[in-house]
């Protein structure tokens, strides 16, 4: 054994147990790919051990040049399943876009793009670029000037880039889909299709989802060659997850929230409402309340939602009310507990928004709110996904949820050592602690000292948060 | 699949070989005779190495034809026709058959409820339409439903769901209080900032790469930059709500469900899946708001069930909002009822069974007077259900297939009300009018052409001439239908606005699409089981106008064969005198069922009942609709069996399937 893994810089262990969901493997181990040492590196110092399940599968096969569409649990790790064997076929030395990643919104755009960086730290000159609208397109050109090897970006925009040719996508080998089922579905298929005429023929396809209500048999006949078929699921939902329903009536929802605040152990928290107008209102009234709280829904300016989705995710708020724009895909270790304030439509949507609590086969609460109008979607829901949301009790175990070390749950964490390389990514990733997020020596644009001061606030509020009286949440004792 | 098949067909032979209610073919014909062509070869090799890959050829064969009809010839040189339901396939080919019937047998033989064709005296079957497509999943992944179903959870339906108990400590606040601030804007950065002290670390160059703004061509970078931007930002969207979003920046529109832009996945591509979905929509805020529903309807569990069946996923969601449906509008339906005096209901029917007459071909002059009968009965309050004005209601009682067939013109699920156009006069009782045609798929009609139908006169075993009579009996005197009209036809329409998605993949041949594709099914007519509503007549069945009714209890299907291939496994056809007769003309031995098993009479309480479409295994669409029906063959409204003999098709009847064969 080479002493390359001695000189990693591994983060702390997540000493939280995981369900089968994510240990069911073969016990294959990332060197059995024989990815490039580069790539392992970034793995390992992701925070990385063993390839989970679906990762197991999906990279020998990926790796191999085949077409693949696969569907595993939310949270198992089905970024890094696509990420790791795309990154092991880059080649940093030639000039073209070789990687295009699709996904549904923009702030799974974001958050992809970071993982990829993550990944591909140690990958010299690797370039990941995130593109998606409200951003400016001026900007998106300018850097598509420079190399770039991967671009992770949502359908509208990509198509644009590469329909007057700002984005070449002949060389492109490989065609990458997140979330595929939102991304087939009805309303994307022309652009996906327009935009596949930009790829070589013999591009890699790779569909990646959680959930596939409708079969996507169609699109897979016409495009994908000979796809090999991943399903890691006998069934829909997280083993790791608890679901709860509570009755109420639609007046009575914010008060049974406030309550259920005052009684959960909370770590972080997401809360779904229907539309963008109760978002608004339900994080006003719960930051009237003394809850640190920020929203997030499709009407807010871009600049604001990358702001928020990065402030949460960092943990500078510890609830945040969002719409589905936050339903597929965000990975935030932290959030323990999701509540549905209001219910969804679709079966679909309503396991994805459970899945952003207990990723990675950790545990964690979904808590539905349901007024006398959701309860047939109550019923259609439990039965579609075979899965049963029980009358929330009185006290709810704690060990269902609550972690005992939040310590040890990763973090996101952000360094600027270079443009490219940033450690803020899913499941496994651990902090190497915040002072280290603010470090001077690593910050190229001059502002050090203010970047150093934020941090440091963003820091302060966090603990100081746990302490208020006002909410007996705990993230940090 | 193949041991599978091996295991399960030798059990259920030898199972068979117990029985005594098994035929076999002549034994006399034993001649040790010829090797069959599927019987092992005696040692050439290029035989033998043919032999593993022949073997599970035929296997496969047998497979997919198991529980479809063959014709066996045997070395005496007879045919039979009948279902597939065994096979031995150890040494030689040996089959049985259910339901066997030789091909020249004159129309007054039974058929064979089982026929063990040994391997020695089978000469060779003949499959029409095999069907060998692949049904493994192909290059499509399972969805959702697929997956949730097989766990198979159809229990928990309506369960009661408890309230929530506020504390009493904690303040009562809501959401839609308008506190003062609200009408002002808020921001949410200046608000945790303050109160929190939360400051932003964002910083665009942690998901993105940083642009390059050195360099002397920077400016001119800029510029063409920002002008091609301003192109594309300019150009037409081709009213793509997402490409025009993404050019934008922000999301346009007062009410956007983002939903359904971010999360849910469209369904509107599949009609039948929009019609559940509107319908079902349709159906929740129309409901009272009334707990009791919850609480009343979650008495009988449903059954459970592993049976995979195509489609399954668009069928329960179809099948769960068709059902809200109807509770819905049973509900209303016996609000209206609830007044009615069912006795006086009896004695009127009673009274009319005494004054009515056999109708032979209705003179003309009765066809105005039916009419506005007819005409009448469209009041609510004035005839009842078996007055002849009602008769023309029945045919537009739609099957599903005919149903079907309709939904593909019209999308839009005009529900509800039986229409006037659809009572055509038809459908009456009018000599030298073809009968209406139901029977026939669509899908099948396309494909070939259909098959002549042979006029099921005959009323009531009274020989009724002109022979040709143009009565859909079935339809039309259905006992089941009658009491389900309790309802209105309203009631049962919207269940077949759209027929089950599952039958219009091809890829899985039903088992009713195999008959339909046979032969002319007697009986497409959906038949229900009454809901709770008493007004089926009791013992008082004096009216011979409904022998059928006495077979209520035992039916489970009239006309053709309802089980599925698997239900040979366990039930094997009885013999004739279990079963009980259904007594509409056709085949004899197409009336013949089984008796019940206890996961029967659970399936006939639940109101499964034989609706031809639906197959054990399959919902029903009408399941836990009549969740308060806990009825016993015997009880009143559900009939009795019928005794053999009871009814018989009259000598002379010609049976349409004779010719068939």
């Amino acid at each position: 054994m080479s002493d390359w893994k001695s000189e990693l810089n591994i983060p702390q262990k997540d000493t939280r147990a995981l369900t089968k969901d994510v240990t069911a493997t073969k016990g294959t181990d990332f060197e059995d790919f024989y990815l490039r040492r580069e790539l392992l590196m970034g793995i390992f110092e992701a925070g990385f051990e063993k390839p989970s399940p679906v990762q197991e599968e999906a990279i020998p096969i990926a790796l191999m040049g085949r077409d693949i569409i696969a569907r595993a649990k939310n949270g198992t790790g089905k970024t890094a399943a696509f990420i790791i064997p795309m990154l092991e076929k880059i080649d940093t030395s030639v000039d073209s876009i070789q990687a295009l990643i699709l996904v549904p919104t923009r702030e799974l755009a974001l958050q992809t793009a970071n993982v990829c960086k993550t990944l591909g730290k140690h990958i010299n000159g690797l370039k990941v670029m995130s593109s998606f609208g409200g951003t400016s397109l001026k900007d998106d050109i300018m850097r598509l000037n420079d190399p770039i090897h991967v671009i992770v970006a949502t359908p509208g925009r990509v198509l644009d880039l590469a329909s007057r040719n700002i984005a070449d996508f002949s060389k492109c080998p490989f065609f990458i889909m997140d979330e595929a089922d939102k991304l087939l579905s009805r309303e994307f298929t022309k652009t996906i299709e327009d935009l596949l005429v930009f790829f070589p023929k013999d591009r890699q396809i790779m569909l990646f989802s959680a959930t596939f209500p409708l079969a996507v048999k169609s699109f897979m006949d016409k495009h994908l060659t000979k796809p090999y078929e991943i399903n890691l699921m006998d069934e829909l939902t997280l083993e790791g997850i608890s679901q709860f329903y509570a009755f109420v009536e639609e007046k009575e929802k914010l008060h049974c929230l406030n309550t259920l605040f005052s009684k959960l152990q909370i770590n972080q928290c997401i809360i779904f409402c229907n539309s963008a107008n109760r978002v608004e209102l339900l994080a006003r009234k719960l930051t009237e309340l003394g809850f640190s709280t920020f929203y997030l829904h499709a009407k807010m300016p871009q600049q604001d939602r990358n702001r928020v989705f990065h402030d949460f995710r960092n943990g500078n708020a510890r609830n945040l009310v969002c719409s589905d724009l936050f339903t597929r895909g965000i990975d935030i270790q932290a959030v323990n507990v999701v509540i549905n304030f209001d219910f969804p439509k679709t079966a679909e949507t309503y396991l994805h928004r459970i899945g952003r609590s207990g990723r990675f086969g950790h545990r964690g609460l979904a808590i539905d709110l349901i007024s006398w109008s959701d309860r047939f979607n109550l019923y259609k829901i439990e039965q579609e996904l075979a899965t049963e949301i029980r009358p929330i009790p009185p006290q709810i175990d704690k060990s269902l949820y609550v972690y005992d070390n939040p310590d040890a749950i990763p973090r996101p964490k952000f360094d600027l050592e270079s443009s490219t390389p940033n450690s803020f990514t899913r499941n496994t990733y651990r902090s190497r602690g915040n002072d280290e997020q603010a470090n001077p020596r690593n910050n190229q644009s001059g502002s050090n000292t203010e970047r150093d001061k934020t941090a440091q606030n963003s820091r302060n509020t966090y603990r100081a948060q746990g302490l208020q009286p006002i909410s007996q949440q705990v993230f940090r004792p | 699949m193949a041991s599978a098949m091996d295991k399960s067909t030798r059990k259920s032979v030898q199972k068979h070989n117990k029985q005594g209610s098994t035929s076999s073919v002549p034994k006399s014909l034993s001649s040790p005779a010829v090797k069959s062509s599927s019987s092992p070869s005696n040692g050439s090799s290029t035989r033998d190495t043919f032999k593993p890959a022949m073997h599970a050829r035929i296997l496969q064969l047998l497979g997919r034809t198991y529980g479809k009809f063959v014709t066996a010839t045997t070395r005496t040189g007879e045919s039979y026709h009948g279902i597939l339901t065994a096979a031995e396939t150890e040494a030689a080919l040996g089959v049985t058959l259910a339901l066997a019937t030789k091909l020249d047998a004159s129309p007054d033989d039974m058929s064979i409820p089982n026929l063990i064709i040994q391997p020695e005296d089978l000469a060779f079957i003949s499959i029409s339409k095999p069907d060998l497509r692949s049904h493994e999943a192909s290059a499509s992944i399972r969805t959702d439903t697929d997956i949730s179903r097989t766990e198979a959870s159809l229990e928990a339906k309506f369960k009661e769901l408890q309230p929530w108990k506020p504390d009493s400590d904690t303040p009562m606040i809501s959401l839609e209080d308008s506190s003062p601030s609200s009408a002002t804007k808020w921001d949410q950065f200046a608000a945790n900032e303050k109160l929190f002290g939360v400051k932003s670390t964002y910083n665009e160059d942690f998901y993105t790469t940083k642009i390059d703004r050195t360099g002397a061509d920077y400016k001119e970078r800029e510029e063409r930059a920002a002008q091609l931007a301003k192109e594309i930002e300019s150009s037409a969207d081709g009213g793509d709500r997402h490409i025009r979003e993404e050019r934008l920046g922000i999301t346009e529109g007062e009410d956007i469900d983002e939903e359904d832009l971010y999360s849910g996945v469209k369904r509107d591509a599949d009609p039948s899946l929009q019609t559940a979905q509107a319908s079902s929509q349709a159906a929740k805020q129309d409901l009272p708001q009334d707990p009791a529903i919850i609480t009343s309807k979650n008495a009988v569990p449903a059954k459970k069930d592993n049976t995979r069946i195509p489609n399954q996923d668009q069928f329960l969601k179809f099948a769960t909002a068709e059902r809200e449906n109807l509770m819905q509008r049973q509900r209303a339906a016996q609000a209206n009822h609830r007044v009615r005096n069912f006795s006086a209901d009896i004695d009127e029917l009673k009274q009319f069974s005494k004054s009515f007459k056999v109708p032979g071909p209705v003179p003309p002059d009765m066809v105005s007077i039916i009419q506005k009968n007819k005409a009448a009965s469209n009041d609510n309050t004035a005839s009842y259900q078996f007055k002849t004005g009602d008769i023309t209601q029945k045919p537009t009682v739609p099957s599903p297939l005919h149903e079907r067939a309709n939904t593909r013109q019209r999308h839009s699920p005009s529900k509800s009300n039986a229409k006037p156009a659809d009572m055509r006069p038809s459908a009456m009782v009018t000599p030298g009018m073809t009968p209406p045609v139901t029977m026939n798929s669509p899908s099948n009609q396309s494909k070939q052409s259909p098959a002549p139908l042979t006029p099921r006169a005959q009323f009531f075993g009274i020989d009724v001439t002109p022979p040709k009579c143009d009565y859909d009996f079935d339809t039309a005197f259905n006992p089941f239908l009658s009491s389900e009209e309790k309802l209105t036809n309203a009631d049962i329409e919207p269940s077949f606005k759209v027929a089950p998605s599952w039958l219009l993949d091809s890829s899985e041949k039903t088992w009713d699409e195999m008959l339909a594709s046979s032969q002319p099914q007697p009986n497409t007519t959906p038949m229900f089981v009454s809901n709770a509503s008493p007004v089926m007549i009791p013992s008082a069945m004096t009216s011979p106008m409904m022998p059928g009714a006495n077979a209520q209890a035992g039916m489970y299907y009239a006309g053709a064969p309802m089980m599925a291939p698997q239900m040979f496994n366990s039930y094997m056809m009885p013999p004739m005198q279990q079963g009980y007769y259904y007594g509409m003309p056709a085949a004899p031995q197409m009336y013949m069922v089984q008796p019940m098993t206890p996961q029967m009479q659970a399936q006939a309480r639940h109101g499964y009942m034989g609706a031809p479409q639906m197959m054990p295994g399959q919902m029903p669409m009408n399941m836990n609709m009549n969740l308060n029906v806990n009825m016993q063959p015997g009880d009143p409204g559900m009939g009795y069996p019928a005794q053999p003999g009871m009814f018989m098709p009259p000598q002379n009847y010609n049976h349409p399937y004779a010719n068939n064969r």
